[in-house]
């Protein structure tokens, strides 16, 4: 559980790194590549740089909810992690999962971990006294519940194909091939409940182009504009780990997760792997994914432009929740006479 | 055959679901004529499926609605109360310049509400009936959006209707809790027990309150008062009576092992019911608020009725059916006149009864009605109720309610003694629907039948508390 | 024995988190109090064996119902001294008494009725309360009361939208 911690942490720093020298790359400018190799180190002087710095608190805030809110922000993205199948240790049984919990609810526990750290960002907007933190978190709360809703409704036909809410039954559905040549991914199966989820899963991020809550041109900083030192360095990485594990919850959900595409699970069990090297391999599998869908979240960041809140709000009421509706209908309607 | 249950809620609904869709393709005043249309054939053919459940006496899906001749014969009276409503509706919004047909939708889903609500056979079908019908009244209260009044109204009777509802709810699981059941009819055979006890209290607390009797009835003027006309009217008897219904059937059918507690209590509240409502009602100038502490003191008479249940139920249950429907033509009949008159004072009523004779006489009638003079529907249920209450040896009661009644007959008949006898004061002149006067007329026609010909309903009533135990 | 004491000590969470949040003066921090509330609450559950319920409570509540309010104290952000309440006044004292016997009356029931909890009972198979068996009840068994239930959010609809809207036409 501590490893796989320290590698979300890992991963939480360099994700940084990454975004930025993607950005770089995408603006054809250089990005950090002084400190150390490729600018590799960049991360840890990041890091000293954020804990040195001074801890400020604003004169009218409220001390304790200024102190409480960055880590509300923090914890959901990483405790909602440990739901998620990162490999197998035997592909011949369907629930030994290489994850910290595997629970019968497991993508409802997601679900409602997830949607906690509005609450960072909310009441950390409310106690800086200040009206550009409290426009991020007023922001932050009616972008969260207009765009859960379509969430939960995408997530619904996903549910309906899997027959399940366990996170791993879910990635073992996913196995197999669709008319012999398309791997099963729900993803293709239900491309119109991946496209609700992604737009949602962005907004829910408040990654561009959703970051409403933050929109430095608009709000300074958005919430965190009064934070400063380690508790602003928890709402960044808070946000990046709720980055990362949204990408796994993708993968698991849409891109069948750790299997292989145009394996089915009857081959994959005929190699009689031990449990490490078949936990290597499936985490393998799944980290080459993970990574696909993350570099696509940094892409999208530096592509689009950032949507007018009115906007925001109109895609989320009357966009998506309506197709996610629809999906659910084609997917019942599906599931009923065919 | 499970589905025959279900139709008259469900025509409802499909009729509100209809109005609402209309909107988008009718403008301005035609849409108000469709939407009318749209609901009245919903009811009538409500009325007209819930009249083939007659006699079916069963319960379906799994005890979730139990239809029998009592729930079947309120869910009708509760439904002719939402024809009578629509129609003085349609004068009303046409007064005020209303557009706005969710108005329809509401009271089609409020009567959908009630309908499952006197056929409830489990408490999670009779508390989501409640709730829907609650909440329809609710909006609908607050529907002059820009009247003060009509706010306050709406904010008033939410908050303290929501509150009622926590109560009941929380009664709810408290016999849950002590029986393990939420039949109803499976509750009444469980044994007398502290949390039965509990459940009937604070239930009893829920229930008084939405059929607003004392000491929960401080809501009742106000709201009456503020809400637009013939929602009050709906109030008065839709809801009334969807209360009644509930509240009878849980009462004589789940706590029947209770009967000791609820007897005395109810005999409380209906006396200071009947003495709160028509002694205050004595200085109201405005006829809302005399129509509203009226309310309270019918109320009391029907709980008198009630508290005689213990030793007979099938004659106290029997009285409150009859007197509920005498109660319903009554009452929308003469908040129907109100309406076509377009004022609410007393003094503003003088001499209208020169000004427009029939509708003079119509609410001379439905005063009398209300005041139970001989000849008259209000007569008949108020005989009824003594009747019982005499029988079951509720004599302080039975005194009481009688004084009160006498001391009642004084303001109802300044009411007419204003219409006929004060000089004419020349006002806007009453608006002319045709709507409010098929109300009125049908109103008139009920209170009269009622009134002079009873026996074929009583008939009917009286085989239905039977029916409520196969 | 463990169950007993995860029960007690969730109880007493929820019971405490529940106590402050009605004393707090400032909204934010009922707010706050009743967030903390729901996840006992949801632990309770699954001491029930209802993971399903559990997961809900928290996702509609703290993830749904809660950040309405929140969002609704933030806007109307409340002055310091509208908050401040006067003197309390004699009836006041009375609901306090009465609520404080209830407090009584239920830190009794919960240490009386520890006992009789046994949320491992042999009786219970393995499927109650998982998500397929919720949904067998809800769809079968309670079917006219879970249609009943959309009827009623559609009245709530219906009238949010009607009051809230500013022109109708």
């Amino acid at each position: 559980m501590l490893s796989v911690f320290g590698m979300l942490m890992l991963f939480v720093s360099y994700i940084v790194y990454a975004e930025r020298r993607v950005s770089a790359f995408i603006q054809d400018r250089l990005g950090p590549n002084r400190v150390g190799w490729q600018g590799l180190m960049q991360p840890w002087a990041d890091a000293i740089k954020l804990i040195l710095k001074e801890d400020i608190y604003p004169d009218k805030a409220d001390k304790f909810l200024f102190f409480l809110a960055p880590f509300i922000a923090f914890a959901p993205g990483l405790i909602t992690f440990a739901l998620i199948p990162i490999g197998s240790l035997d592909f011949s049984d369907p629930q030994a999962a290489l994850a910290i919990s595997n629970i019968n609810v497991g993508i409802l526990f997601i679900l409602a971990i997830g949607s906690l750290n509005f609450y960072g960002l909310a009441f950390g907007g409310w106690a800086s006294n200040n009206k550009w933190s409290l426009f991020g978190g007023l922001r932050a709360s009616a972008q969260m519940i207009s765009f859960e809703i379509a969430m939960g409704f995408a997530l619904i036909s996903i549910l309906m194909t899997a027959e399940s809410v366990n996170m791993n039954s879910i990635v073992h559905s996913q196995t197999g091939t669709l008319w012999g040549f398309i791997p099963r991914w729900n993803v293709f199966v239900q491309p119109l409940a991946f496209l609700v989820f992604l737009i949602a899963a962005f907004a829910e991020n408040n990654r561009l182009p959703f970051d409403m809550p933050e929109a430095e041109p608009e709000l300074v900083g958005g919430y965190h504009t009064e934070y400063s030192s380690l508790k602003f360095g928890l709402f960044f990485l808070g946000e990046y780990a709720a980055l990362i594990t949204m990408s796994a919850v993708i993968v698991t959900l849409f891109f069948g997760g750790w299997t292989l595409p145009w394996v089915s699970q009857e081959t994959m069990a005929s190699w009689g792997w031990g449990p490490i090297i078949s936990g290597l391999f499936s985490f393998a599998v799944f980290i080459v994914k993970w990574f696909a869908v993350m570099f696509f979240y940094i892409w999208v960041r530096w592509t689009l432009p950032r949507v007018r809140y009115d906007q925001l709000m109109n895609l989320g009421w009357k966009v998506l929740i309506e197709l996610a509706f629809l999906n659910i209908l084609i997917t019942a309607a599906i599931g009923l006479w065919l | 055959m499970q589905f025959q249950a279900i139709y008259p809620g469900s025509l409802l609904v499909a009729a509100a679901i209809l109005v609402l869709m209309a909107q988008s393709f009718v403008k301005g005043e035609k849409k108000l004529t469709i939407s009318l249309i749209i609901s009245l054939i919903g009811v009538i053919l409500a009325i007209f499926f819930t009249f083939k459940l007659f006699g079916v006496n069963e319960s379906f899906y799994e005890n979730a609605l139990r239809v029998d001749d009592f729930g079947v014969f309120l869910s009708l009276v509760a439904l002719i109360g939402t024809a009578l409503t629509i129609l003085i509706s349609a004068g009303y919004l046409k007064k005020v310049k209303s557009y706005y047909t969710e108005y329809y939708a509401l009271i089609l889903l409020a009567a959908c509400g009630m309908v499952f609500l006197t056929i409830s056979g489990d408490l999670i079908t009779f508390l989501i009936g409640l709730e829907i019908m609650s909440i329809s009244i609710y909006i609908l209260a607050g529907f002059n959006r820009e009247s003060k009044k009509s706010n306050e109204a709406a904010m008033k009777y939410f908050i303290l209707g929501a509150f009622s509802t926590g109560f009941l709810l929380f009664g709810m699981s408290m016999v849950y809790g002590a029986t393990g059941e939420i039949v109803i009819s499976e509750i009444g055979k469980a044994e007398k027990s502290a949390g039965m006890l509990i459940g009937l209290g604070l239930m009893l607390v829920g229930f008084l309150f939405k059929i607003g009797a004392v000491p929960f009835q401080n809501w009742v003027p106000d709201v009456y008062e503020g809400a637009p006309t013939p929602i009050t009217a709906f109030m008065a008897a839709g809801v009334k009576t969807a209360g009644f219904a509930a509240f009878v059937r849980i009462i004589l059918i789940a706590f029947q092992n209770c009967g000791e507690e609820w007897h005395t209590i109810l005999q409380v509240i209906a006396v200071l019911s009947m003495i709160v409502g028509n002694v205050v009602a004595i200085s109201q100038r405005n006829i809302k608020r005399l129509l509203a502490y009226s309310s309270i003191a019918h109320t009391g008479y029907m709980l008198l009725a009630f508290a005689a249940a213990k030793s007979d139920p099938n004659m106290a249950s029997s009285s409150i059916l009859f007197y509920l429907f005498t109660y319903t033509f009554t009452v929308i009949g003469a908040f129907g006149i109100l309406i076509y008159s377009g004022r609410e004072n007393l003094d503003d009523f003088a001499g209208f009864a020169h000004q427009k004779r029939f509708m003079g006489i119509a609410m001379t009638v439905f005063f009398f009605s209300l005041a139970g003079i001989p000849s008259t529907a209000g007569f008949m249920g108020k005989l009824f109720i003594f009747m019982t209450a005499i029988d079951q040896k509720l004599y302080w009661a039975s005194v009481i309610g009688i004084i009160t009644s006498m001391i009642s007959v004084f303001y109802y008949l300044r009411v007419v003694v204003y219409l006929y006898m004060k000089p004419e004061v020349t006002r806007a002149a009453p608006l002319t629907d045709w709507n409010v006067a098929i109300a009125s007329a049908v109103s008139v026609i009920g209170v009269f039948v009622l009134g002079l010909i009873p026996q074929s309903v009583i008939q009917l009533i009286l085989t239905t508390y039977q029916s409520m135990l196969q | 024995m463990i169950l007993d004491a995860l029960f007690l000590i969730n109880a007493l969470l929820a019971v405490g988190f529940a106590v402050a949040m009605i004393t707090r003066k400032n909204p934010i921090y009922s707010a706050l109090c009743l967030i903390a509330t729901f996840f006992p609450l949801a632990f309770i559950f699954l001491l029930l064996w209802a993971p399903f319920v559990a997961m809900i409570q928290i996702m509609v509540y703290a993830g749904a119902i809660m950040v309405l309010f929140v969002f609704v104290i933030m806007m109307i952000n409340t002055e310091k001294q509208e908050l401040e309440a006067g003197k309390p006044k004699w009836y006041r004292r009375i609901a306090g008494a009465i609520a404080f016997l209830f407090v009584i009356v239920g830190f009794y029931s919960i240490v009386m009725g520890i006992n009789s909890i046994a949320p491992v009972d042999s009786s219970i198979k393995e499927e109650f309360g998982s998500t397929a068996a919720l949904g067998h009840l809800i769809f079968d068994k309670y079917l006219i009361q879970f249609e009943l239930v959309s009827v009623l959010i559609l009245v709530a609809v219906i009238g949010a939208v009607f009051l809230a809207k500013k022109n109708l036409d």
